[in-house]
């Protein structure tokens, strides 16, 4: 094994990492997994993190964390890409540029958490407020992922290679799944029912199918290294 | 042009209109469990026609012509139960 | 007539497309039961405003779009069928395709408009909430739909011919009948249940 699909591997692990990390943050540390019920009045939710304090803060650190780590996960999705496209490669820059703004949102979601629960004696309504921009930060970039999942599947499936670098199939998966994250766009219209931040269509779904793309991304990708997809030309 | 139309699909289709009309005088009938369940069944004997003709799934191997089938079926039965009021 | 239906249809044991069309398709269809039945158990809780509000929809519109779509597949699937016989009018059939389906897109504008100046809007009541969002995540893919038939098209030659294989056609044909069929059963709980 070549020093450079070993780095390509850590990166791809790295995935897996942050995305524990940012699922352990946000539900069995923080407690806000599933997110809190948008109606929930201003002092219920400020009530909530004056119990969850500490679990909130420490699940903070987690979820920033998490978004950093990200990172080299998305990087080695661009090589990939990058190994795809050749010399010319626009949608791969593309890629690398929305990912960037994407991903950071998750850290702010972090930033913001800590701030709603670092003062016990903030008003109720300074504590939901915040409450509110952290839950819009961490489900509303479904739209900068939206486009990542295109750009992804539009490169592997314009791959004209006989063996293509990533597999065909994984390509119609982030079409499949840029296409079911699109309903976190419109959280900011719904306090309740299905399409609420907290909904079955807007949240659960997205969710559930976000975690699948994940999955097999790392699946699809420790076999093309393991092939060395990556060597050779 | 006309030899085109003279296929087996553009019989599909004139079933598949047939059936969209036969839907909607359904549904002027009344609004009871039957006529509920009857709109359902001809909207997803509609699906497995689209299915099996258009996307050409008689043809296709039995896992997916089967995995098809049985999502439309599925589906039809639990929503027929879930429209039972 | 026989023989050129022999090599007009797909052969037996084939998968149309490649298989990774059918991975976004059958994953589609999930998705969409999974919006059914959460359609069908709102419904049961609150049957007299979903009945009421349902009342207020043109459902001749909704017929009409039908109608659309289902003549849109027709003739793509026949696009598909002239591909194969090497029939150079499979153009003319998809350019025939995209119109009906551009139709579609516009009743639909119009049928959102004439909704919205009668104060029928997005959060008027729980049932609006699920036709205007429905129809909308359906809307997405009639454009996306489009885009890959103009796509689809604009890989045929000067002379109407399409080089290599017909993997490409009968993908975007069997995403677009994915389109058409996803509309039936919306068109069905929607507008006539």
């Amino acid at each position: 094994m070549t020093t450079k699909s070993m780095t390509m591997k850590l990166c791809t692990y790295m995935g897996a990492i942050a995305g524990t990390m940012m699922f352990v943050g946000i539900w069995p540390v923080a407690h806000m997994f599933p997110p809190l019920d948008p109606y929930m009045p201003a002092a219920e939710v400020a009530a909530y993190y004056r119990s969850h304090q500490i679990g909130i803060l420490a699940g903070a650190i987690l979820i920033a964390s998490s978004s950093v780590l990200f990172f080299p996960f998305l990087a080695a999705i661009a090589t990939f890409m990058k190994k795809i496209e050749g010399p010319i490669a626009p949608l791969t820059w593309a890629f690398v540029m929305v990912v960037a703004f994407g991903f950071v949102t998750l850290f702010f979601a972090g930033l913001i958490f800590t701030a709603a629960a670092y003062r016990l004696d903030r008003p109720d309504a300074v504590v939901s407020t915040l409450s509110d921009i952290a839950f819009l930060l961490f489900v509303m970039p479904a739209v900068p992922a939206f486009v990542q999942n295109l750009l992804t599947g539009f490169v592997i499936l314009g791959d004209r290679r006989a063996q293509p670098i990533l597999p065909r199939w994984l390509g119609y998966m982030n079409l499949w799944t840029g296409v079911l994250l699109l309903p976190g766009l419109a959280i900011g219209l719904f306090k309740t029912g299905p399409f609420a931040w907290n909904g079955a269509l807007a949240f659960w779904l997205p969710a559930v199918v976000f975690g699948i793309w994940f999955n097999l991304m790392i699946v699809a990708m420790l076999g093309a290294i393991k092939r060395d997809a990556l060597g050779g030309e | 042009m006309a030899m085109i139309w003279r296929s087996r699909i553009t019989w599909v289709w004139a079933m598949l209109i047939a059936a969209t009309f036969l839907s909607f005088e359904t549904m002027a009938l009344g609004n009871a469990f039957l006529l509920r369940s009857v709109i359902l069944v001809i909207a997803f004997t509609k699906v497995l026609l689209v299915g099996r003709e258009f996307m050409e799934l008689r043809h296709a191997p039995r896992w997916l012509l089967w995995g098809f089938q049985s999502w439309a079926i599925l589906t039809c039965l639990v929503l027929i139960a879930l429209f039972r009021t | 007539m026989a023989a050129s239906q022999a090599v007009a249809s797909s052969p037996r044991g084939h998968v149309p497309g490649e298989e990774g069309v059918w991975v976004f398709i059958g994953g589609d269809l999930i998705v969409f039961a999974v919006f059914f039945v959460t359609y069908a158990l709102a419904r049961q809780q609150e049957l007299a405003l979903f009945e009421s509000a349902q009342a207020l929809l043109d459902r001749r519109l909704g017929l009409l779009n039908t109608l659309l779509l289902l003549t849109s597949s027709l003739f793509v699937a026949q696009a598909v069928a002239a591909v194969r016989r090497g029939d150079d009018r499979a153009r003319r059939l998809l350019l025939g395709a995209i119109l009906l389906g551009s139709g579609f897109v516009i009743v639909k504008a119009f049928e959102y408009s004439a909704k919205i100046a009668q104060g029928f809007t997005l959060n008027s009541n729980s049932f609006s909430i699920y036709y205007y969002m429905f129809t909308g995540i359906h809307l997405v893919h009639v454009l996306i739909g489009l885009g890959v038939l103009c796509f689809t098209l604009s890989r045929f030659d000067r002379a109407g011919r399409r080089q290599g294989g017909v993997a490409l056609i009968e993908g975007s044909g069997a995403f677009w009948h994915l389109v058409d069929l996803l509309w039936i059963i919306l068109f069905a709980l929607l507008y006539l249940l």
